[in-house]
């Protein structure tokens, strides 16, 4: 079953059009056609963030300066160049990453490592997600333990590859070949059209 | 060194890079379909990893988000490139040719100024960095300039008496095409530009101390900034 952010056509089942035609007529200052992107978007973006950056009140304006980034920047979207779900996530992603980077946060970072684990499983369970989580934990359990925990350090908890190397006692050249390695498998295993 | 940034592919996708490296692959990834590619491929997959911890946000975030969104105009669409497109109609063809047979002129004009302005100015230049290294209250400093894990230094020679300082960097890659290290006089007050470098080997040399208790090392898009845009990547403290 696609994913709503996925859909082709304008306009799904449930009455839903697709992300990338939203962004292009919120480009055009189209705030109904913002609100639909909202609707479609803000799950996702939350949750990366909050997986990120852990704190809630954080999180919380990130996920907002990401929203309105999206808004702004809608016309920067580029369909040759990936789907607009990953251009958003893409965006999400670099401000959580730079947010948790910041000097302040870089304090509480052996905590937020602590905390990773444990809280890996608290995340509430969302209907539209779960399809995609299983796939993706089905997905993440195909790559060897170096690459999944290369990416997944990188990814959800904001390090470095050169901090990942440190954490987990290898090579630079070792950690920048499996996290394209296990990023290929993952890609591979998705099904991710290449564009 | 071109294997070497495509290697860094997959750290890329999933923003495992420092600002400096960032750059650099994106430079890289402006000349190369094929790591574009695959970096497009590798980000979807990691998009995946992001749309698997969905999660609802707190009802108000919609209300701030919507709010914010009323005030805000969303960007232009930005043209090839981001160049501005030939307005159309513009005989372009024949004004270029006129203006090419100008511009000959005045090249040639000008370079033979130009080279004496040159020389003149290279003199003047080693006449000062000889004051500079020779001055009795001369001191000379170095601190790590971290750009990526290359164990690079910058060292900053500088005396009081001639107001005046010399900066170099060692081991430190060069910038990226679009990028530039700006050197700045940090103290008290604002931080003032002191000049640019491209990487190891050259010199700036500044004048003007002023209050500043240290030399800061940025960088910076191609031509350098009024005010620093990132946080340095070396300090050295000045002679007070």
């Amino acid at each position: 079953m696609p994913r709503p952010w996925q859909r082709r056509s304008g306009g799904g089942g449930d009455g839903r059009a697709e992300l990338g035609a939203l962004l292009g007529r919120a480009a055009r200052g189209d705030q109904d056609a913002f609100e639909q992107v909202y609707e479609q978007v803000s799950g996702p973006v939350y949750g990366l963030v909050l997986r990120v950056v852990r704190d809630p009140a954080q999180s919380e304006e990130v996920a907002q300066e990401v929203l309105v980034d999206v808004w702004r920047t809608a016309s920067r979207y580029d369909p040759e160049r990936g789907s607009a779900i990953a251009w958003v996530m893409t965006l999400a992603h670099r401000r959580a990453v730079d947010r948790v980077r910041s000097a302040q946060a870089a304090a509480d970072r052996e905590e937020r490592v602590a905390r990773a684990d444990r809280e890996h499983d608290e995340v509430a369970e969302h209907v539209e997600a779960r399809l995609e989580r299983e796939q993706v934990r089905r997905c993440l359990g195909t790559l060897t333990d170096l690459q999944r925990e290369s990416v997944t350090l990188a990814y959800y908890s904001g390090y470095t590859y050169r901090e990942v190397a440190e954490l987990l006692h290898v090579p630079l050249g070792t950690v920048k070949t499996r996290m394209r390695d296990g990023l290929i498998r993952m890609r591979d295993c998705l099904g991710v059209e290449d564009q | 060194m071109k294997q070497e940034l495509h290697a860094l592919v997959g750290a890329y996708a999933v923003d495992a890079l420092d600002d400096l490296e960032r750059r650099r692959f994106e430079d890289h990834l402006a000349e190369c379909e094929s790591c574009a590619r695959e970096t497009r491929g590798l980000r979807e997959a990691a998009a995946h990893l992001g749309t698997a911890v969905a999660t609802p946000p707190p009802a108000r975030l919609r209300e701030k988000v919507l709010a914010d969104v009323s005030r805000v105009r969303p960007l232009p669409p930005q043209l090839s490139n981001g160049r501005p497109l030939r307005p159309r109609g513009t005989p372009w063809l024949l004004n270029l040719a006129a203006a090419a047979c100008l511009v000959v002129a005045v090249i040639m004009g000008a370079v033979a100024v130009f080279a004496q302005h040159r020389y003149n100015q290279a003199e003047g230049r080693n006449r000062e960095v000889v004051q500079v290294l020779s001055a009795p209250d001369r001191q000379v400093e170095s601190a790590p300039a971290e750009t990526g894990g290359t164990g690079g230094t910058a060292t900053v020679v500088a005396s009081r008496s001639q107001n005046k300082a010399i900066v170099t960097l060692a081991k430190v890659p060069d910038a990226p095409k679009t990028r530039t290290y700006e050197v700045w006089f940090m103290g008290p007050n604002k931080p003032r530009p002191a000049g640019l470098l491209n990487g190891s080997g050259e010199i700036v040399l500044a004048s003007d101390l002023g209050d500043a208790t240290q030399i800061g090392v940025t960088v910076e898009p191609k031509g350098g900034s009024d005010q620093p845009t990132t946080e340095p990547f070396s300090m050295v403290a000045l002679p007070t």
